[in-house]
């Protein structure tokens, strides 16, 4: 039931323009800050060679590209989620769904996964970028793995917030600025608390926090159950509220 | 053999806040039966259709699809049963073929069968030619046949109709209305409707739902029987003697219809005693008076009259406040 429902779904958003808009944008924004980085890393090529503990490419050109994901993605992603239930309230097409046989959970994860699979094209070819790189330079492939998981992370908890928000409202504009300002207060929730990058609660909420620290290299089981707690935790109230609506709507 | 039962409600009732939308409703289907839900606008038919396919919650009270309870056994429930709300639940930018694929998925039709089944279904429905256009841009008539055909894409037992034929134009309504009678003799239809006359129509029972209760359930011809005469419309040439008129035995009242005898044709209306029909002394008395009697036509109360006595009354009967 699920697979039926993300098929059509995925199908739903390849047939409007927005997502092959927004797929496009994306590669190509991230295309032109990976070769700005590329062209920055040659520039300084002399310089680096004198010192024994410069950075390398992993660190200057794929790293720093995908420090700025989380921009990009942050305003993309409401754009793609806040359909995804809003448009079924205010379309009528939610009785469909919820006269058949179908539980709630199987409504909630099938979208949940169209949105993946549409963004894990996406992610797909963030990777292939990344790793393109292999074939001119050596690179560290661990630290990039991290890194990309970090990404897929980061858009497993993005997207839950989306659909969340989209089963709040029947506005879907409404549904788009608020995963945005979520998501931004999440991001930068720890900012400014302790400029010398210690250890704070408000660091532990902090999105950026989890993202720095996997796109650093190091893969920490806090930061990973992190991304997962929060998907789960949205796609639980999501469920939740589609329940509620059954009872108070 | 008994005809199975398909659907029984139990005392259900569902609140909005403050709003009681439905008050304690109870109701029950056989196969191969058609049953109307008339009201006006906002006396609770569509909340009900929600209810009865699991799209709202019952604030309390039971409803059994086939022995399967809609909240605690609720997809072998909703599996049994097909829905046509008042708004079709369409995708506008699918085309026909596509929709009824997606539904017949989400209506767990086995992968065999589909193909077979939508062709089968279309046909039925009257959409054959238009399998590959887009949906948001058929005609009303054509979207409202695609509602329909998504309602019994896997063959419930139960098939659910909101106002199947609102801005339908009467040729359209027809088919449909022959749709829904050829469905019942293997299904069970709950159809609602604020149009009398398609009760009617389609129907074998009917229940009238009037802010929220049932205020009239049973058979269509009951329904036809309290339409029948309770008024003679009397035209004669000649003025009668009102007093005599009114001796007849089995006439309640007379009340003139229109002035004093222009040009020599007097309208009256006869109130009469339904039990003990006084027609033919009627006409007995006018022609040994030589009235000139030319017309006495026993007055069929239309629908609307008979649907807004039964809710009049009914509000009269239980005034606000006897709520259980």
């Amino acid at each position: 039931m699920i697979v039926h429902i993300a098929r059509h779904e995925l199908r739903s958003l390849f047939l409007s323009p927005l997502a092959w808009v927004a797929l496009a944008l994306v590669q190509l924004l991230l295309a032109y800050i990976f070769l700005l980085n590329i062209d920055s890393f040659i520039a300084g090529q002399d310089e680096l060679a004198l010192n024994p503990q410069a950075p390398g490419a992993t660190l200057l050109v794929v790293i720093r590209m995908l420090g700025n994901v989380p921009t990009l993605f942050m305003v993309v992603i409401p754009l793609l989620t806040m359909r995804m239930l809003c448009d079924e309230k205010r379309l009528h097409t939610r009785v469909l769904l919820l006269s058949s046989p179908l539980s709630m959970r199987a409504i909630v994860l099938g979208k949940y996964l169209a949105v993946m699979a549409f963004f894990g094209f996406s992610w797909l070819m963030i990777a292939l970028m990344a790793i393109s790189l292999n074939l001119g330079t050596e690179l560290d492939l661990g630290q990039i793995a991290a890194a990309l998981l970090a990404v897929f992370l980061f858009i497993m908890a993005l997207v839950a917030i989306g659909l969340y928000m989209s089963s709040l409202t029947a506005q879907s504009a409404i549904a788009a600025i608020t995963t945005f300002a979520l998501v931004l207060l999440l991001w930068m929730v720890d900012s400014g608390v302790k400029p010398d990058g210690g250890d704070s609660l408000l660091s532990h909420i902090s999105m950026s926090h989890h993202y720095q620290t996997l796109l650093s290299g190091l893969l920490a089981l806090e930061s990973v159950a992190y991304f997962l707690l929060v998907a789960a935790v949205f796609l639980l109230l999501t469920v939740r509220q589609l329940h509620r609506e059954r009872v108070y709507g | 053999m008994d005809k199975q039962i398909l659907v029984s409600v139990d005392r259900v009732g569902r609140r909005y806040g403050d709003l009681t939308a439905v008050h304690e409703v109870s109701f029950y289907l056989k196969r191969g039966e058609v049953l109307g839900f008339l009201g006006a606008n906002g006396a609770g038919k569509s909340t009900t259709m929600n209810m009865l396919c699991g799209v709202l919650a019952p604030t309390h009270g039971t409803i059994t699809i086939v022995g399967h309870d809609i909240i605690k056994d609720a997809i072998k429930a909703k599996s049994r049963l097909g829905y046509l709300p008042e708004q079709p639940p369409l995708y506008r930018d699918l085309s026909v073929d596509e929709y009824l694929d997606y539904c017949a998925r989400l209506r767990r039709v086995p992968a065999v069968q589909r193909y077979q089944r939508i062709r089968d279904i279309k046909q039925r429905c009257g959409l054959s030619k238009v399998g590959r256009r887009i949906i948001g841009r058929l005609s009303k008539g054509y979207q409202q046949r695609v509602g329909i055909a998504q309602a019994i894409v896997h063959l419930p037992d139960l098939i659910v109709l909101d106002e199947p034929t609102v801005g339908l134009d009467p040729v359209q309504i027809r088919e449909i209305r022959g749709l829904i009678r050829e469905l019942a003799r293997d299904h069970g239809v709950i159809l609602s409707t604020h149009i009398l006359s398609e009760v009617q129509a389609v129907c074998d029972r009917v229940q009238i739902l009037d802010h929220g209760r049932i205020v009239f359930a049973d058979d269509i011809s009951s329904l036809s029987a309290q339409m029948s005469a309770a008024t003679l419309l009397l035209s004669v040439r000649k003025e009668p003697n009102l007093g005599a008129l009114l001796a007849i035995d089995g006439v309640v009242a007379v009340q003139r219809v229109g002035a004093m005898c222009p040009r020599g044709d007097c309208h009256f209306q006869l109130e009469i005693d339904e039990k003990n029909n006084p027609a033919e002394r009627v006409a007995q008395y006018a022609v040994e008076n030589q009235l000139g009697l030319y017309e006495l036509i026993p007055q069929q109360m239309d629908l609307e009259q008979v649907f807004i006595d039964i809710t009049t009354n009914e509000r009269a009967l239980s005034p606000e406040g006897t709520r259980s």
